[in-house]
């Protein structure tokens, strides 16, 4: 005797998007909507007291601003050095994670390591910094060169590594785990020795998800407030001005024109890493 | 070499950590590293002003994972069951909060929505918005996996209705990556800084305000306790996301 | 199961001239920490031969044929390559061709980049470099996609890439390792003879690992047997076929099946007794391997009628567990005596519960060790 399905009154669902309607909401309400309220009041078109009618003197005051300018130019090169030097660790260590990974090695303890980061918020990472490279710092005690470091270019760089370290290592594992092993045995037997493997065909191959990753890494250190918040003492970021606007004297359309001139930076890096690693794809596959 | 570089790489993470556990039991750390002897007396001190806040912080990241699962969820299935040009610029506007940074966006949230900030509504809001992208990322590859859609036809053919389907197919298959996302939404609310730093109620605030607060005001050894009672919530959390990713079946693009 | 495989029992092979010039591999150990993958190996092959490494998956084939391209440490024995012993050399000083499972063509490198990558990478001049590469896609017929790129390709062209460029660098030993199993089986018939003769044009000592029995057959002028990481039986493929060294080379090879049997008189007395078959009915061979067995492959056995059975012992009742029809004939799985026979009919034959079966003469053999 066949088995039939229990005869179920069909419910007539909804359209499919009315399951997404509440997130939607939410994001429209909390995110997009804020974001185009910012950039209307950095205008000087947005709702009190940043109402005095459309104007570009916010971003004419920011950019005019020596502070501004030099904390936006720091503020790149912080990213930008720190997520470049994280890369000359990352890809060895990547290579060595999916190596282990394709042969089950590799332990959680090392795993946790290194995506510990990714949690700790900036403050604590700066906070760090303070504790090893402070002016009564325990690097310092080894060498007085240490003492105080926090507080210099250099330091800040250091300290925007740990930040950026997880924010490279995730996708590009991902990168490195697609990496099929027999291209470079291949190379191998064929007579490139390893320096040659790795320039001709793993460096070649990994090239897109490392500018695009990059790119990503940049833009999320470039916002990365607390760290520098720490810090503060020493070398300034874009970030904290866009805070001090606010804390010292609510100027919220200044404040909302320094944060839309570090949104289009992080936005710009991000976009650039996007197209760039599309374009070394189609160049490295041709 | 490469196995060099990995370890050096786990050296820089672990030692400032070691670092603030050792500055947290010198008795004087200007004095070197276990100045002046060595003591707990750091974590009894800054504990009890610090549990009240990190219970707070507790709260705020399991009410954002909360509404990360309840929205987010049918957020990820309809962008993985019906993708169409409305999905791909749904994924735009979510991933928003990661392309503006965290301080733009929180003076952007406190300028549109002042009077939000004392109940503590908006420091979840801004939370919640910021933490979306991530359960978006770990629950769409899942759901658009072929083979889930195939087991959830015949458990349908069976005779199941979409609730049992859902109960018995989608939830157990999703269970790894809904683990990764939770966790990861965990802790991110837990640790965040930058968004809230305008939105928090200045009154009742979170963890690592606290944290900035002593690094402002207190001495560096009960800073570097309270640090390390901090990352000491924060290692569980953060071991629990490498077990799901360990436990994912692994995707090849 | 001992069986050993030494050095004079095989046949072909000149020993010496191997040495000097193709493969040889001597009682190979391979390890990956406490589990043994390969053991005792030894095989050698001479240029412009070919031999086959065949065995049931997990059997240390593909072990095998990485310890000779260098991809795996060795834990004992030697490996000698054109008179060189390269057992702990570097793989990019090996000199040796490899033909990865899934071919490993370089994705961001044209066709003809490929095949020159070898030549590149030892800095052979751009003339000559260009002349190899020429003749190497003449060889592979790749010419007209020399300046494809690997996504735009089939994976049988695939496959010729990476002979090809594994050919450029006119290796010491050319190591294709299950070169059709990523193809599919509707088009290996075709291009298993195709690699067949480009191999043939090559003097390289080609060592193939695969787990088909078709493809080690005929590609291989012979063929090593593993089970487990140890040797079974290192042969040409027409001994394995007719003399195999137990009952697992026997099933493996050709699916036949392989019963002790005792002479009595003019009777092979197979079974304990049950089926007593005339020798005369019988291809009696001289074994090499032991005792006294009956070889049955598929076409060794026929069905006979109820009324016409003989009542002499000579026919053997089975029960019918599966019947198959394959167009040209009916496959049945007979069980009888605790073993399981493979036999083949003419699609008509009438098959109930249970068969009486007799040998087709001179279709089977009855193996027997020399005096």
């Amino acid at each position: 005797m066949p088995v039939r399905a229990p005869a179920r009154g069909r419910a007539v669902p909804g359209p499919a998007w009315l399951a997404a309607l509440p997130a939607l909401i939410v994001i429209g309400l909390f995110s997009v909507h804020p974001v185009m309220v910012m950039v209307a009041g950095s205008l000087g078109v947005g709702r009190p007291p940043a109402d005095e009618g459309l104007t570009l003197d916010h971003y004419t005051r920011a950019f005019g601003s020596e502070t501004v300018r030099s904390a936006l130019l720091d503020s790149v090169l912080i990213a930008g050095g720190s997520v470049l030097l994280v890369l000359l660790v990352a890809v060895p260590v990547v290579l060595r994670q999916a190596d282990d990974d394709r042969h089950g090695r590799g332990g959680v303890a090392t795993d946790v390591l290194l995506t510990l980061p990714i949690a700790l918020p900036g403050i604590i990472i700066g906070f760090f910094a303070i504790v090893l490279t402070g002016r009564t710092g325990l690097l310092g005690l080894a060498w007085g060169g240490f003492s105080g470091l926090a507080y210099t270019f250099s330091g800040l760089l250091v300290a925007y590594m740990y930040f950026s370290l997880p924010r490279v290592l995730g996708p590009l594992r991902g990168a490195a785990a697609t990496l099929d092993p027999a291209l470079t045995e291949s190379a191998r037997t064929l007579g490139a020795s390893r320096t040659r493997v790795f320039t001709t065909v793993t460096l070649p191959l990994l090239l897109p998800a490392l500018i695009e990753t990059s790119g990503t890494a940049i833009a999320v250190a470039l916002g990365g407030y607390g760290t520098v918040a720490t810090l503060s003492e020493g070398v300034r970021l874009l970030p904290l001005n866009v805070a001090n606007e606010l804390t010292t004297g609510y100027r919220l359309a200044d404040s909302s024109a320094l944060a839309v001139i570090l949104a289009v930076t992080a936005v710009l890096a991000l976009v650039l890493g996007r197209a760039l690693s599309r374009l070394v794809r189609r160049a490295v596959a041709a | 070499m490469t196995r060099f570089v990995s370890r050096a790489t786990c050296a820089f993470v672990l030692i400032p950590i070691l670092a603030t556990l050792v500055a947290a039991t010198s008795v004087d750390f200007s004095q070197g590293p276990w100045g002046g002897g060595v003591t707990l007396d750091w974590f009894a001190y800054a504990w009890p002003p610090l549990a009240p806040v990190i219970g707070r912080s507790l709260a705020v990241a399991a009410i954002v994972v909360a509404l990360n699962l309840l929205l987010g969820g049918p957020l990820a299935w309809w962008v993985a069951r019906h993708p169409s040009p409305l999905t791909r610029l749904t994924g735009y506007l979510v991933n928003v909060p990661l392309a503006v940074p965290g301080i733009a966006l929180s003076v952007a949230l406190v300028g549109t929505y002042p009077m939000l900030r004392p109940s503590g509504l908006l420091l979840v809001m801004g939370h919640l918005v910021f933490t979306l992208p991530f359960t978006l990322a770990a629950l769409t590859p899942a759901l658009a996996d072929t083979e889930l859609r195939t087991n959830e036809s015949v458990a349908r053919s069976l005779g199941a209705g979409p609730l049992r389907v859902l109960r018995t197919i989608t939830v157990p298959a999703c269970l790894v990556a809904v683990t990764q996302a939770v966790t990861m939404v965990f802790a991110l609310s837990f640790g965040e800084f930058n968004v809230s730093f305008f939105i928090n109620p200045p009154a009742t605030s979170t963890a690592p305000f606290a944290l900035f607060d002593s690094y402002s005001t207190q001495r560096l050894e009960s800073a570097s306790a309270q640090s390390a009672i901090f990352i000491a919530f924060v290692v569980p959390v953060l071991t629990a996301v490498v077990l799901a990713r360990r436990r994912a079946p692994r995707r090849t693009p | 199961m001992t069986t050993t495989v030494s050095t004079d029992s095989r046949s072909g092979g000149p020993d010496g001239a191997v040495r000097a010039a193709g493969l040889a591999v001597d009682d190979l150990n391979v390890r990956y920490g406490d589990t043994t993958a390969v053991e005792g190996v030894s095989l050698d092959v001479a240029p412009a031969e070919t031999v086959a490494v065949i065995g049931p998956s997990g059997c240390g084939k593909s072990s095998t044929l990485r310890a000779v391209a260098g991809l795996v440490p060795v834990a004992g024995g030697t490996i000698t390559l054109a008179g060189r012993d390269v057992t702990s050399l570097d793989p990019a000083r090996r000199n040796v061709g490899l033909v990865p499972q899934n071919y490993a063509v370089f994705p961001h490198m044209t066709v003809a980049a490929n095949i020159a990558y070898g030549l590149r990478a030892r800095g052979v001049p751009a003339s000559e470099r260009r002349a190899r590469v020429g003749e190497m896609l003449d060889l592979t017929r790749l010419t007209e996609l020399a300046e494809r790129r690997p996504d735009q390709l089939s994976g049988g062209q695939r496959q010729r890439v990476a002979l090809a460029r594994a050919l450029a660098i006119r290796p010491d030993t050319l190591l294709l390792d299950e070169p059709l199993a990523a193809l599919d089986p509707q088009l290996r018939g075709g291009l298993r003879r195709e690699l067949s003769g480009m191999l043939a044009a090559t003097e390289c000592a080609t060592l193939i690992v695969t787990h088909d029995q078709r493809e080690a057959l005929s590609l291989g002028s012979r063929i090593l047997l593993l089970r487990d990481g140890r040797p079974v039986q290192f042969d040409t493929p027409r001994r394995l076929w007719d003399d195999p060294a137990d009952a697992f080379v026997a099933d493996f090879l050709s699916g036949a099946v392989l019963l002790e049997a005792e002479r009595d008189h003019d009777h092979a007395v197979v079974m304990d007794g049950r089926w007593r078959i005339p020798v005369r009915e019988l291809d009696v061979r001289p074994t090499e391997h032991g005792s006294t067995r009956l070889l049955l492959h598929h076409d060794g056995l026929g069905v006979v009628d109820e009324e016409e059975t003989p009542d002499d012992g000579s026919a053997l009742v089975a029960e019918v567990e599966h019947v198959e029809f394959t167009g040209d004939a009916l496959h049945l799985t007979v069980r009888a005596g605790g073993h399981a026979l493979g036999v083949r009919v003419p699609p008509g034959t009438r098959v109930g519960r249970s068969v009486a079966l007799t040998v087709n003469p001179g279709r089977a053999a009855l193996l027997t060790p020399n005096p």
